[in-house]
């Protein structure tokens, strides 16, 4: 044999030996292979399924506050800076924005807690993946920065440096694989079920919210409920009210249901509060939205009655108001009622009047330079109840335009009661003097049309219709009419209004009368005698204008032994 | 989280989320375990799964035969 032919049988002896060397290699490899794939297919399954809990697992944890991320919790704090609901507030209170109370879990905090559950998810996702990377690439880690092709290059050196590296890869990294889309399919699932309930809650929720506050805004329309400030006469159908938890100093000013809460809201201070005027009412202290005043607990939630008495100085005007208290009380009280006097102030007033007024003593005047605070009076009768606020404003305080301009309960008066001293008209002055009665009493001081024209001609000028409201005239000391010869006839005849009128007009009182006739057509007239004791179904007794005012109001409340309204066939 | 004095709400709330996700998943196991019990289905689904690994794992080792056959 050449030594050519040595070299290729040699040569074809070596390459079959390499093609069964690399052979014999590859079915090895096969081998190992096939037990990798059958270790994929079991810890992919077992890595999906731990995933799914931890999935389960995590949100709870999170909301616990045990996360690693911390998640926004929102506060009351929040609210008041506009941070949280969207859009300002609505109707009366808009100014004051949103309340220092919590917001309700759905939607706003349901929200942040969703966005804390998928932060935390996240940051278990890359902390499992480092993690599993320090196991698979001990020679070295992967670079994850740099050009495509530097990142490739780095790697190559890193796999080349370790190469057991290959096998923790594909040990780890599948079943971390499937750890974690179990994980996050679990994660998806909160989600969604957050998602949907949520959905249907806040509908639930919008529902009842418009409900509620449907019903309480059409209850408390249909009893007429405002609330009056004694101090600053707002008027108001939405009352602000204190947090009722001792040394908060929380105000709500809307306490209805909305972003706030549904049946009840939480201050910031913890205290859990009614969440709607009518439950609101009867236990936490009203406050006055224009001047914070607080008001008595209950006022806002029932129909609150001004009763603006004008007329000049000793006129008979604060006599007449004792007189027309007491003889409410006495009355209301024959009915099973009751009349209460709500706050400490008034109670001290009123205590003095019922004293003097039983006592016959006479009425002290009063001060001048006081601008009147209402006495509430809550007046209680067959379930019902409605509010009395009686305004006593000096004589002087109907001088100018100036002063009455200061009584801002006129502008929103409904029925006023205009005191009317006939003492005061030239008829009956000669009459008082001829039979020397002159000191017997006090009359009233400076032009009687004159305090009644400081008050309405005051009105009519800022533009208020008189037409749309009432006015009765009270002619006082009826008493001392029935020793004058010129009254004696009006008292015999139990006076109607029409003939009080009349009267008025034949002692002199024509052009102030003509002036009532032109701003009030339907101006009732009642003769009444303050002095005396007398019963409520007595023509004279001072209930008469109080029950007036009542109807005019249409209170629920009425006295039940008011005298009758007399009125002749003319319109008056 | 800040505050602590939140409303007892939110963690009714809180924790009303995950007792209805573990019931869903609850309800999920109960089902699975309803439908393996009945009829064999979970031994079979077991049984198919494991015969499906090892036939993988079969199929793969004999890819490639040695030479010897």
């Amino acid at each position: 044999m050449d030594d050519g032919l040595w070299f290729l049988v040699v040569g074809a002896a070596i390459v079959v030996a390499a093609v069964f060397v690399v052979w014999i290699i590859l079915a090895l490899l096969m081998r190992f292979f096939s037990f990798l794939v059958f270790y994929w297919v079991v810890s992919l399954t077992a890595g999906a399924l731990v995933g799914l809990i931890s999935g389960v697992v995590l949100p709870w944890r999170v909301l616990r506050g045990r996360g690693s991320i911390p998640f926004r919790q929102l506060t009351p704090q929040d609210v008041v800076a506009g941070n949280v609901i969207l859009g300002g507030v609505r109707g009366q209170s808009r100014h004051y924005g949103w309340d220092l109370a919590w917001p309700t879990y759905m939607p706003y905090q349901a929200r942040e807690d969703s966005k804390a559950v998928v932060a935390e998810a996240k940051a278990h996702t890359e902390e499992s993946w480092a993690t599993a990377r320090q196991w698979m690439m001990h020679g070295g880690a992967l670079p994850l920065t740099g050009t495509l092709k530097a990142r490739a290059l780095a790697a190559g050196k890193v796999m080349a440096a370790s190469s057991p590296t290959i096998v923790a890869v594909a040990l780890v990294a599948p079943p971390v694989a499937a750890y974690l889309a179990g994980l996050w399919v679990s994660i998806v699932v909160w989600q969604g079920i957050m998602l949907v309930g949520g959905v249907v809650w806040v509908i639930i929720q919008k529902v009842v919210l418009a409900g509620l506050k449907t019903h309480d805004v059409l209850t408390r329309r249909q009893q007429r409920a405002s609330l009056k400030c004694t101090a600053c006469y707002a008027e108001t159908t939405l009352p602000s009210y204190h947090c009722d938890r001792p040394g908060c100093r929380v105000v709500h000013r809307q306490l209805l249901p909305g972003p706030l809460g549904l049946l009840t809201r939480v201050c910031d201070c913890g205290q859990a509060l009614p969440n709607t005027i009518g439950r609101a009412a009867a236990r936490l202290t009203p406050v006055c939205p224009s001047c914070n005043t607080a008001m008595a607990i209950g006022s806002g939630n029932r129909q609150t009655i001004h009763i603006p008495v004008i007329g000049a100085v000793a006129a008979g005007k604060t006599r007449f108001l004792g007189a027309a208290v007491v003889a409410l009380e006495t009355d209301l009280a024959v009915a099973g009622g009751g009349l209460e006097v709500l706050t400490p102030a008034g109670e001290v007033v009123i205590a003095e009047l019922r004293r003097m007024i039983t006592s016959h003593q006479h009425t002290r005047k009063t001060a001048a330079e006081i601008t009147p605070a209402g006495i509430p009076l809550l007046c209680r009768r067959d379930g019902d109840e409605v509010e009395l606020q009686v305004l006593d404003a000096a004589g002087e305080q109907f001088g100018t335009w100036d002063t009455t301009g200061e009584l801002r309960y006129l502008d929103s008066g409904t029925a006023y009661l205009f005191i009317l001293d006939p003492l005061a008209l030239p008829q009956l002055g000669h009459e008082m003097r001829a039979l020397g009665l002159s000191g017997e009493v006090l009359t009233a001081e400076g032009d009687q049309a004159a305090a009644y024209g400081s008050a309405f001609d005051r009105l009519r000028a800022e533009g208020i219709d008189l037409r749309r409201r009432t006015l009765a005239v009270v002619v006082t000391k009826a008493d001392m009419v029935a020793k004058l010869p010129s009254g004696r006839d009006l008292i015999s005849s139990a006076a109607a209004s029409d003939a009080i009128r009349d009267w008025l007009i034949e002692m002199g009182a024509d052009r102030l009368v003509e002036r009532i006739v032109r701003d009030f057509p339907k101006a009732r007239y009642f003769l009444v005698d303050s002095m005396g004791t007398r019963s409520g179904s007595d023509p004279l007794s001072p209930l008469g204008p109080l029950q007036w005012a009542l109807q005019i109001n249409k209170s629920k409340v009425s006295a039940a032994q008011a005298p009758a309204a007399k009125t002749s066939g003319k319109a008056g | 989280m800040g505050r602590t004095d939140i409303p007892p709400s939110y963690g009714r709330f809180r924790n009303g989320w995950g007792v209805v996700h573990l019931s869903l998943l609850g309800f999920a196991l109960l089902a699975l375990i309803i439908w393996a019990a009945s009829n064999g289905n979970g031994a079979r689904l077991v049984s198919s799964w494991w015969a499906t690994s090892m036939r993988i794992q079969s199929v793969v080792f004999n890819l490639i035969p040695f030479p010897w056959g």
